[in-house]
């Protein structure tokens, strides 16, 4: 204090554009006259893109075939009716006719879609022990607490853990979908309809002599049939955490309204132009019950574009955005005419935004 | 031991409550700590009943930081708020739908943050105090000189100060190396007199001014229990100068003290007794912290935080409610399990409630308080280092003593101004005088009758201007102080030779009147040359020493009898050469006119109401001749009184008023002060700002309105009131209500004659009013008619007080507070007779004037001319109330924007609290990617040039009465936020709705996805949103905006590429962002959602600024078309100019002048033209 004050230094302070405030700056004043180009601009490019993204969603060809209620071959019942409980569910096969009115050119995806179903039910999303998906054999003090109460069952006095655990693994979408073309049946690949990251990176399997070995001290979920080294019989790779339905069941919707992935046609011998015109048969087998929250399971067809599946959703928001642009570029106008030469009355003061 | 038992008993009564505090209870001390040996009863002697030397100004220590520091912040509602959130979310458990993190990891960074400003702070107040405390010093102990370090002083000990070192406590002086114990201070940093001031000890202890001298030293202190007034000091000292001798006891006085802060000067070395030690001396009782003020916007802030807490509880009820609903129809679905913590039905619905009060807790902005206080401390600094409010001459710059108000003020409407030192310079000019009835003026350094214009010459004076102007040179209390080292040789100093003279010597008065008077009579050839005093034989004495016409005479001063403000004169009694004793007197012609039997009283009375009129400062001159019995008999009534304890004061007053009567009358003075640079163009501009100005003084009537009109206070054509005088309420009240009826006739008239015309030419030609108002009626009001008062005020354009005392002006300023609108006030000052309004007003501005610190130190803001208040309330008070009103909006639409989506949400997952956004994206949100863009807008956001706003004082109307906070201005911040929260939640929804795949590999998004879908909107939004707001884009806007939505891209790709499990898991957000980048769809939905949100906003902003727009809007739009034309005319120059040069050699004569117009404009605009450009 003393050493400053006996400094009888110049206080003056520092004339540089920072300290006073001056630091060059671009002042844009925005006013209908300066902005109305912008507008016309966004809306002229806006409509096009919207027209374009539109015309691409609605060249995906999509096929929807809701099977809820089919009906078990060779009996009155719908399957519905009999796998009603889930934890003990009964064997249900159905099939569903439907047709193709045109060809499918192109790749043909197949997935399967629930409504009414909240996988993003916040006790779901967390239910799931992802160190667990990564090779992490886990004890009952390490397993998520999260995994309740499908967390595991003590066995002869051990606790062995569910491989893998938690809700949404034991929801497991558990119906198998087949397509036949008349007597052809399509062939359907269930490989490659996850994430690669998922696939690499995220879900490992432990280690173990065997697959088998790997999950020698868990047990299978509560309401699965299989266990989790055995969910593809037909390719030992598709097995464990590595399964990839598995995989993309596991990455939880963000909606009740949900489809997702399950298989892709295979185009390499029989169908190598996509899918005929013609009668097509889903035969299921019925594992899977949504009477009981009021749900509903589709079988969906589509093909593909650079941007995904058929949505319309983003060329009409093009479309309306760039509509109203060129609508609040008209009322600029007109208002950088009305306004823009003559000042306002300075008695029209107002408050200003 | 009697003292001690005093002592003890009087503790035990106060400890139990018999006895109460006294008022002035004094307290006894040792010198030296010991006692003469030959005394009576041994006296205990404690040193440590009292505080040591340490002056603490810091508020921690390093022990106490982390807990104490801790616990200041939690106070803070914010923080407690978001600490409650914690536990809330730590107690659910695993019912938690966000992680804990979320709300601790901001929580923990805005109170390190906090700490770390607050803990750099009081680490340099610790600095500080170290560099004071453990400052050596020089103190007797067992008779040896030894140092220590200032902080070991303890009462009772005799500290020697060398010249130039300042008092480490408040000492009473014994003695110095001057034989008669006199030293020169000067008290600059306590009050901030610069001049010198003499001090002395009691002749008694003079002579001990050695070590070994002060070897036989006996006495004691006895001496008030510590004040904060700086100018009184009551005590007694009792010396035993030998056993033979009675115990000698002097009064000791103000004149004996030397106070911690003040500053030896001029004299080698004083010995002096430390009495009050620490925080008990005189400067640390001063430095008490001031009451916090708080500015509107930061009311409103907290309206706005009640608001949202309400809607928080109402989001949160309205879900709890819908949730059990919902399960009431459909149940739980059987995939979700059962919940494995079975809680009665009860618990389950509070834990229900606090889940989602944890989810949407967000609403409420945690670093909104963080970044508020970061602005304002920034911005405090940037105003103190404005140049335009900086004053060359004095080597001032201005000063923001709080960082809270600077948003207030651009709220100000009342200014309540000081006049001398705050309208004027306080710099005293000698003008006129009037001697004997006869008028004289100073021209060119003479003496001249203004009647005959002929000059007094030195040689041949009259009498009557020679006495006059003696009287002058001999009734002050100026000090002269040489520029050479030695304090105590006279000043030599031939008469006409001022110039020369000027360099050795000066003239240093504590009042700028009495030393402008006294260089006055110095060039019309009177000059005082100096006080010396004569210690020995029989002409011991003070003696004051004036040269007359160049003839050294001494005169003996015998008294002093001081200035006060309610006596409004002051008295030397003076034993002239010729051994007559004579009474000079000057002051108020009020308080001397009344007691003046002989002399020019009417022709003086006349002159005085003249000089008053053209604005001079009067004082009147008078004389009283004793005799040598009445002098005798006022001495031992004056010894008498000075020397009680008890109720000295009233005494002396008593004896002075006995004295101070039956004068005759010599003359008056005219002194002139003048006003300062740019104050009458200060007060137009507030005036156009829709500022009213009034003024406060406690100068007289005429003065007063003089300067008011000198300042264009008071304008021509206004119709001035006076409420002057009034001795009764009921005359006072009847006063009013005149005045009130001759205003409201005014206007009738007027309304007649103006027949719907527009408004302006209503405003230009309505009769203004002025209002005069002196203290004595403002009395009457103040005890009623306080709401006649008002509404008079109100239709007043200008109001006047004069005569007021100090605690009037703070009561006026009090009662504009509580009028119905309760406006905000601004109170500016310098003396300390202003610091009471200044401290009242809701903001304080001192100026740094001649009259002392005091008004600087209490107030809020200082500086040091008048006239930068324009730039204060026109400049930075508009910048900083938009900045922080628009900080504040903008905190609170961007968690609207941010967490509605959550809500939204939850209408679609089944109530079940699951969280849209990432835990990270919680956590960092307010703090990483939001925070930077807002901060910086609230420090360089500049919605108009600072050229314009000075130009254009009603631009300050804009912002009046709040308005940036008003009910439109937040429904246009909340709906736009609740706007672009829709887009950016149902745009998205849709996408994601029944999904097909977004992937051109047809793999899914899952809800990881969906939130960090909305979250890059939200970001890229909200950050466009301030884009938009910014007026003023500095090359650090640019970085902080487009950088604010850079980081968020790194971090989440970062983020989303690594898995770990610490301290947020992370693993459900692996490789989402970079395949939610990869996706054009994505891309495309991006574009297409920012559209959207910011249409209404552009469009919103655009129409209003056409339709209604602001005052700086207008003007904006006005520099821009100005800006177009004069591009367009340049454009249309230079094509002319090459046409021309074109066709022919010679440019053609008729361009020049073209030409030469368009530069003159560019000059003028060439700055905003290349900003513009």
């Amino acid at each position: 204090m003393s050493a400053e004050g006996t400094r009888s230094g110049d206080k003056k302070p520092r004339d540089t554009a920072f300290k006073q405030q001056r630091l060059p700056a671009w002042q844009p004043i925005m006013t209908a006259g300066t902005v109305l180009p912008a507008f016309y601009g966004v809306g002229l490019l806006f409509i096009p893109i919207g027209i374009g993204l539109l015309v691409t969603s609605n060249n995906v060809q999509e096929i929807v075939v809701d099977y809820t209620n089919c009906k078990q071959a060779g009996a009155n019942l719908t399957c519905a009716e009999v796998v009603q409980n889930v934890s003990s569910p009964g064997t249900c096969m159905c099939q569903v006719d439907f047709t193709i009115s045109s060809d499918i050119a192109g790749s043909v995806y197949m997935y399967y879609g629930l409504t009414n179903f909240f996988q993003n039910h916040r006790r779901y999303v967390k239910s799931r022990d992802d160190d667990q998906l990564l090779g992490v054999k886990q004890s009952r003090s390490t397993l998520n607490t999260d995994c309740k109460p499908y967390d595991g069952e003590t066995v002869n006095g051990t606790f062995m853990p569910y491989a893998p655990c938690g809700a949404i693994a034991n929801s497991l979408f558990s119906d198998t979908l087949t397509l036949s073309y008349g007597s052809t049946p399509v062939g359907l690949i269930n490989t490659g309809i996850a994430w690669w990251t998922d696939k690499n990176v995220k879900f490992r399997n432990p280690t173990g002599s065997s697959l088998q070995d790997a999950f020698s001290d868990t047990l299978k979920p509560k309401y699965w049939q299989n266990p989790v080294y055995e969910l593809d019989s037909n390719n030992p790779d598709n097995n464990g955490y590595l399964n990839e339905d598995l995989i993309v069941w596991m990455r939880t919707a963000a909606f009740p309204t949900f489809r997702k992935l399950y298989r892709r046609v295979n185009h390499t011998d029989t169908f190598q132009d996509g899918l005929p015109a013609g009668n097509y048969t889903l035969t299921v087998d019925y594992k899977y019950p949504v009477t009981a929250f009021d749900g509903t399971k589709r079988m969906i067809l589509s093909t593909v574009s650079w941007l995904g599946g058929k949505n319309s959703f983003l060329g009409i928001a093009y479309i309306v955005v760039g509509c109203i642009c060129l609508v609040v570029g008209l009322v600029f106008t007109i208002i950088h005419i009305k306004y823009g030469k003559k000042q306002p009355d300075m008695t029209d003061l107002g408050t200003g935004m | 031991m009697q003292n001690f038992a005093r002592r003890s008993i009087r503790r035990i009564g106060r400890s139990v409550g018999l006895e109460a505090i006294p008022p002035g209870e004094s307290r006894t001390i040792y010198v030296a700590n010991r006692q003469a040996p030959w005394a009576g009863t041994e006296v205990y002697i404690a040193p440590e009943e009292y505080p040591d030397n340490t002056i603490t100004s810091s508020k921690y220590t390093a022990w106490n930081f982390i807990p104490k520091n801790l616990f200041e912040q939690f106070r803070r509602i914010a923080n407690f708020y978001f600490l409650c959130v914690g536990i809330i979310q730590l107690s659910l458990g695993d019912d938690t739908p966000v992680s804990p993190v979320t709300s601790i990891m901001p929580l923990v960074f805005v109170v390190f943050v906090t700490a770390i400003k607050q803990g750099y702070e009081d680490w340099l107040r610790h600095k500080a105090d170290n560099e004071v405390n453990k400052s050596p010093v020089h103190v007797i102990r067992q008779d040896e000189l030894v140092e220590i370090m200032s902080q070991d002083i303890r009462v009772g000990d005799i500290v020697k100060v060398h010249s130039d070192e300042s008092f480490p406590c408040d000492l009473v002086m014994l003695s110095s190396d001057d034989p008669e114990g006199n030293c020169h201070i000067t008290t600059a940093s306590l009050d901030g007199e610069t001049n010198l001031k003499i001090h002395s000890s009691v002749p008694d202890t003079a002579h001990y001014n050695t070590i070994p001298e002060l070897k036989g030293l006996y006495a004691s202190v006895e001496c008030q229990e510590p004040e904060p007034d700086l100018y009184r000091f009551v005590g007694r000292i009792n010396i035993w100068k030998s056993p033979n001798e009675p115990v000698a006891v002097k009064t000791l006085g103000p004149e004996n003290i030397l106070l911690r802060g003040a500053r030896l000067k001029n004299t080698p070395y004083i010995y002096g007794v430390a009495v009050h030690t620490g925080q008990e001396t005189k400067m640390a009782l001063n430095s008490h912290t001031k009451l916090g003020k708080r500015s509107v916007i930061e009311k409103s802030m907290n309206t706005y935080l009640l608001f949202y807490l309400f809607v928080l509880v109402a989001e949160t009820s309205l879900c709890t409610g819908l949730k059990y609903w919902y399960i009431s129809r459909v149940g739980e679905p059987w995939y979700v399990g059962e919940d494995p913590s079975k809680r009665p039905i009860f618990l389950e619905g509070l834990v229900d409630f606090l889940a989602f009060l944890v989810l949407f807790n967000y609403v409420i902005p945690i670093s909104l308080y963080v970044t508020v206080e970061f602005q304002k401390f920034l911005g405090s600094i940037f105003i103190s280092w404005d140049i335009e409010m900086y004053d060359e001459k004095n080597n001032l710059k201005a000063q923001a003593n709080t960082s809270d108000l600077n948003e207030e003020l651009g709220q100000i409407e009342y200014v309540f101004t000081d006049k001398t030192g705050t309208l004027t310079e306080n710099e005293m000019c000698f003008r006129q005088c009037s001697i004997g009835g006869a008028q004289f003026e100073e021209y060119h350094g003479n003496l001249v009758h203004m009647s005959s214009r002929v000059p007094v010459s030195t040689a041949n004076m009259e009498a009557a201007v020679e006495e006059f102007l003696v009287a002058i040179a001999l009734c002050h209390t100026v000090h002269v102080h040489s520029n050479n080292s030695s304090a105590n040789s006279t000043p030599v100093k031939a008469n006409g030779m001022s110039m020369d003279s000027a360099a050795s010597f000066e003239y240093q008065a504590s009042s700028p009147d009495e030393k402008a008077l006294v260089e006055a009579a110095d060039r019309f050839g009177i000059t005082f040359l100096g006080q010396t005093r004569i210690t020995e034989g029989k002409s011991a004495g003070d003696f004051l020493k004036i040269s007359v016409r160049g003839e050294e005479k001494e005169y003996e001063l015998l008294h002093i009898l001081e200035f006060d403000p309610t006596r409004k004169r002051m008295s030397a009694i003076i034993k002239l050469p010729n051994g007559n004793i004579r009474l000079y007197t000057k002051g108020a012609e009020s308080a001397l006119l009344p007691l003046c039997l002989t002399g020019e009283r009417d022709k003086t009375l006349y002159h005085v109401n003249q000089f008053a009129e053209i604005g001079l400062r009067t004082l009147v001159y008078c004389i009283k001749e004793l005799n040598e019995e009445q002098y005798a008999d006022i001495k031992s009534k004056m010894t008498e009184a000075r020397n009680a304890l008890q109720d000295r004061e009233e005494k002396v007053n008593a004896v002075i008023t006995y004295i101070e009567k039956d004068f005759h009358l010599l003359g008056a003075t005219g002194v002139e002060d003048k006003l300062q640079d740019g104050v009458s163009d200060t007060i137009q501009a507030l005036r156009l700002a829709g500022v009213k100005v009034w003024v406060l003084t406690g100068d007289k009537q005429e003065t007063a309105v003089n300067i008011s009109h000198s300042c264009t206070h008071f304008q021509r054509g206004m119709n001035e009131l006076y409420l002057v005088q009034q001795r009764t309420m009921e005359q006072c009240a009847e006063t009013i209500l005149q005045h009130l009826k001759s205003i409201s006739q005014s206007r009738y008239q007027h309304s007649t004659t103006v027949t719907g015309n527009t408004r302006r030419i209503q405003e230009d030609h309505v009769t203004t009013h002025a209002l005069v108002v002196d203290g004595m009626s403002l009395a009457h009001i103040l005890t009623d008619h306080r709401d006649l008062f008002m509404e008079l005020c109100q239709n007043c354009t200008a109001v006047l007080c004069c005569r007021m005392s100090p605690l009037q002006k703070a009561e006026v300023v009090k009662l504009m507070k509580a009028s119905p609108e309760h406006p905000v006030t601004l109170a500016i000052g310098d003396g300390a007779n202003d610091c009471s309004m200044i401290q009242e007003a809701h903001v304080g501005v001192g100026i740094m004037g001649k009259e002392g610190r005091q008004a600087v130190r209490a107030s809020d803001f200082a500086f040091a001319r008048f006239q930068f208040l324009k730039k204060l309330l026109l400049v930075h008070g508009h910048y900083y109330y938009i900045r922080l009103a628009t900080l504040v909006q903008y905190f609170f639409y961007k968690n609207v924007a941010f967490i509605s989506p959550q809500l939204l949400f939850q209408f679609y997952n089944g109530y079940s609290q699951t969280t849209l956004y990432d835990t990270a994206f919680l956590t960092f949100y307010n703090i990483f990617f939001t925070s930077l863009p807002i901060l910086l807008y609230g420090l360089f956001e500049q919605n108009i040039k600072k050229v314009d706003l000075m130009k254009n004082p009603e631009l300050y109307k804009d912002i009046a009465k709040n308005r940036r906070l008003d009910i439109f201005h937040f429904l246009y911040w909340t709906i736009l936020g609740i706007w672009h929260a829709l887009v950016n939640y149902y745009g998205p929804m849709y996408l994601f709705w029944d999904a097909p795949s977004l992937m051109p590999d047809q793999t899914m998004f899952g809800n990881f996805g969906l939130g960090t879908f909305i979250f890059t909107a939200v970001v890229i939004v909200v950050n466009l949103k301030m884009a938009v707001e910014t007026n003023y884009w500095t090359w650090l806007n640019h970085f902080a905006i487009w950088g604010s939505i850079i980081v968020y891209f790194l971090f989440t790709l970062v983020y989303s590429a690594i898995m770990f499990g610490w301290p947020i898991d992370n693993k459900p957000m692996y490789w989402v962002f970079l395949q939610l980048l990869s996706s054009p769809t994505v891309w495309l939905a991006l574009l297409v959602l920012v559209t959207a949100c910011m249409v209404p906003d552009i469009f919103i902003k655009v129409i209003f600024k056409h339709i209604r727009p602001s005052r700086v809007q207008h003007k904006q739009m006005k520099m821009k078309n100005k800006l177009q034309q004069l591009k367009t005319s340049i454009s249309t120059v230079s094509e002319q100019m090459l046409l021309s040069v074109q066709s022919s050699r010679a440019p053609s004569r008729a361009t020049t002048p073209n030409i030469e117009g368009v530069r003159y404009v560019t000059r003028s605009e060439t700055a905003e033209l290349v900003t513009t450009l």
